[in-house]
């Protein structure tokens, strides 16, 4: 079986009585970008834990390289699927190259000590990111942007075939959201890892998503490339908001401009 | 730039090993002051002169050796495991519940441990066959309120910080209620001993449960040291941990346990002694940073230190145990509460 084979198989989930995410079903296609957009609340977070086997579905399986991903051990997941969670706190003073070391765990037994080849690969990926430069700094001192470039040198330093990233630009800057994912196209590209990435912005998503899933209320609303599924009735249906979708002039990736006059009034 | 983190941590055995002399040290002082002087010569010869093949001549005062085998020297050895467990186990509680205020004492384990003990005392049954029982009733005791003081403050999968200190305190006052109702209702002998044991005693304790009370904490602190780089990962928390591949539930149940047992164990043996297990993992993580397979080892050894030396002043100025190390761990817990908001309120 392919080693970046990832489906989700007829799940429904619900945290208590309501379903947060009812009948999902697709296949993450080997070395490509999917994209989770939708609504707050649509269920993307709660979708990316399910794939990432941190939650477990009442109904369907998430089957990874043709297993069950609930039959797995937490370690065989964790040396072919690395995660970006969204909240990345940590109370306790540890430098970011530590962080990073972090990521070698899933390959070291109890009691070894990472080798000289675990530091070699914590070096490169802390390069890839473009985050050796803070190596030594704690992790709690660095801004969001440089803070999120550790952490994927930690999903990277997994050797991961597939990473899942949470939001991975929320609380950013511009220049940091382009930055990020950049170099997760690069990844995608240079490093054929296949990435599920969790957004709600839907013209970065659209722009560097191969593909996009858009969910509604816990289900699939529609499935396919960007330029199908960003459409200015899909954003008015699923958001409720009226947009203009045009395509960006040099990239071609469809481009949302919000329509002001348009926007529903809450706050009055 | 500098990229000596990616190098092999050569300094830990170094560190490690000046923690074990700066150890010596304190534990010569420890033996050498008292009513009786012993200086640390004759303490050295006098303990070399136990090894076969050994035979230094007795030029010591035969009291000294009597004071050192029968009182001193098991003293300091308490004082030494006491410090170095409750260290071990406030490391391991903090990690897992991923705050630095986390200890046994705050979190009203100690006292959930004493409670249970006292209750055995109370019932007739601390020891059975001549085995000493105690460590298991504390043991038990310990467990059911970790889990108690676990389970109220845990709201939707986190453990905010200040409910869980809040549950602390309420429990250790509950306990408390029940302990001086079993004082009150006990005879003047058992109140005394009661009494005293809350206060923490490090003097008193018998060869064979100093025994039980070794094995169960070594065995404990070994299985929770091998876990040391799990620890590291607990303190992303629980999602990222998982993610790095561990099994959070095994470790819980792992940590729960073991530094309950620990804390049993100690409690048990020497009743309640505050704040170690705050103060010494914090001057660990300054010293040493966090990376738990070196902060366990050398937090383990700061404590024996601190213990040790904290037990000597208790003696000189003849105060218990639990009131010396409560006289530093209070400002300091206040001082963590100020610089930490952090950690208090994250």
């Amino acid at each position: 079986m392919d080693r970046n084979h990832l489906e989700v198989k007829h799940i429904s989930f619900r945290y208590a009585e309501s379903w947060t995410l009812r009948e999902i079903s697709f296949t993450v296609q080997p070395a490509e970008i999917l994209g989770i957009v939708g609504p707050n609340g649509s269920g993307k977070s709660t979708l990316l834990k399910l794939m990432a086997g941190a939650l477990k579905p009442q109904q369907g399986t998430i089957q990874l390289q043709g297993q069950s991903i609930s039959e797995l051990k937490r370690r065989e997941i964790a040396r072919s699927l690395a995660v970006v969670p969204q909240n990345t706190d940590i109370p306790f003073p540890f430098l970011s190259s530590e962080i990073v070391l972090m990521g070698r765990s899933p390959h070291l037994g109890l009691l070894q000590m990472e080798s000289a080849e675990d530091r070699r690969i914590v070096e490169r990926a802390m390069t890839y990111t473009d985050s050796l430069s803070f190596a030594d700094r704690p992790l709690d001192e660095l801004s969001g942007g440089e803070r999120q470039r550790v952490i994927i040198a930690r999903a990277l330093a997994q050797e991961p075939s597939i990473m899942l990233l949470d939001e991975p630009t929320a609380h950013l800057d511009l220049k940091h959201q382009v930055g990020i994912f950049e170099l997760i196209r690069r990844l995608n590209r240079e490093q054929e890892i296949t990435v599920v990435v969790v957004s709600h912005d839907l013209n970065l998503a659209g722009t560097y998503c191969d593909r996009l899933v858009l969910l509604r209320d816990g289900q699939i609303y529609r499935v396919g490339q960007p330029s199908d599924v960003i459409t200015s009735e899909d954003i008015e249906r699923v958001y409720g908001v009226r947009a203009i979708v045009d395509h960006h002039p040099i990239s071609g990736a469809p481009r949302v401009t919000l329509l002001e006059e348009n926007v529903p009034e809450t706050g009055k | 730039m500098s990229f000596h983190r990616f190098h092999v941590p050569l300094r830990w055995p170094l560190l490690l090993l000046a923690l074990v002399g700066a150890l010596l040290v304190v534990v010569a002082i420890a033996c050498a002051v008292g009513p009786v002087l012993i200086p640390p010569q004759d303490t050295f010869r006098i303990l070399l002169n136990r090894l076969p093949g050994v035979h230094f001549r007795v030029d010591w005062p035969e009291t000294s050796e009597v004071i050192l085998w029968n009182i001193r020297l098991p003293r300091v050895y308490m004082g030494g495991l006491v410090g170095g467990a409750l260290t071990l186990a406030g490391i391991a509680f903090q990690a897992l519940l991923r705050n630095s205020l986390a200890e046994p004492y705050i979190l009203g384990v100690s006292s959930g441990g004493s409670l249970g003990a006292m209750l055995a005392i109370s019932l007739g049954i601390s020891t059975m066959k001549g085995i000493p029982t105690l460590p298991i009733f504390a043991f038990l005791g310990a467990l059911l309120t970790m889990i108690l003081v676990y389970q109220i403050s845990r709201i939707d999968g986190r453990v905010p910080a200040h409910t869980l200190l809040l549950a602390g305190v309420v429990v250790n006052l509950f306990f408390s209620a029940i302990l001086l109702y079993l004082i009150s209702i006990v005879g003047l002998t058992e109140a005394r001993s009661f009494q005293f044991w809350s206060m923490g005693d490090l003097g008193s304790t018998s060869p064979r449960m100093m025994l039980v009370v070794s094995v169960l904490v070594f065995s404990s602190g070994l299985i929770l040291t091998s876990y040391a780089r799990n620890f590291n990962l607990l303190v992303l928390g629980e999602e990222s941990a998982t993610y790095l591949g561990v099994d959070v539930e095994r470790m819980k149940i792992l940590t729960f346990t073991l530094a309950s047992l620990i804390t049993g164990a100690v409690v048990s043996a020497c009743g309640m002694i505050g704040f170690v297990g705050l103060m010494i993992p914090h001057i660990g993580r300054m010293l040493f940073g966090s990376d738990h397979r070196l902060l366990i080892p050398a937090g383990v050894l700061i404590g024996a230190i601190f213990l040790i030396a904290a037990d000597t002043i208790a003696r000189l100025i003849v105060a218990p145990i639990g009131v010396v190390t409560a006289m530093c761990g209070g400002p300091f817990f206040i001082y963590l509460l100020r610089t930490q908001r952090k950690s208090f309120f994250g």
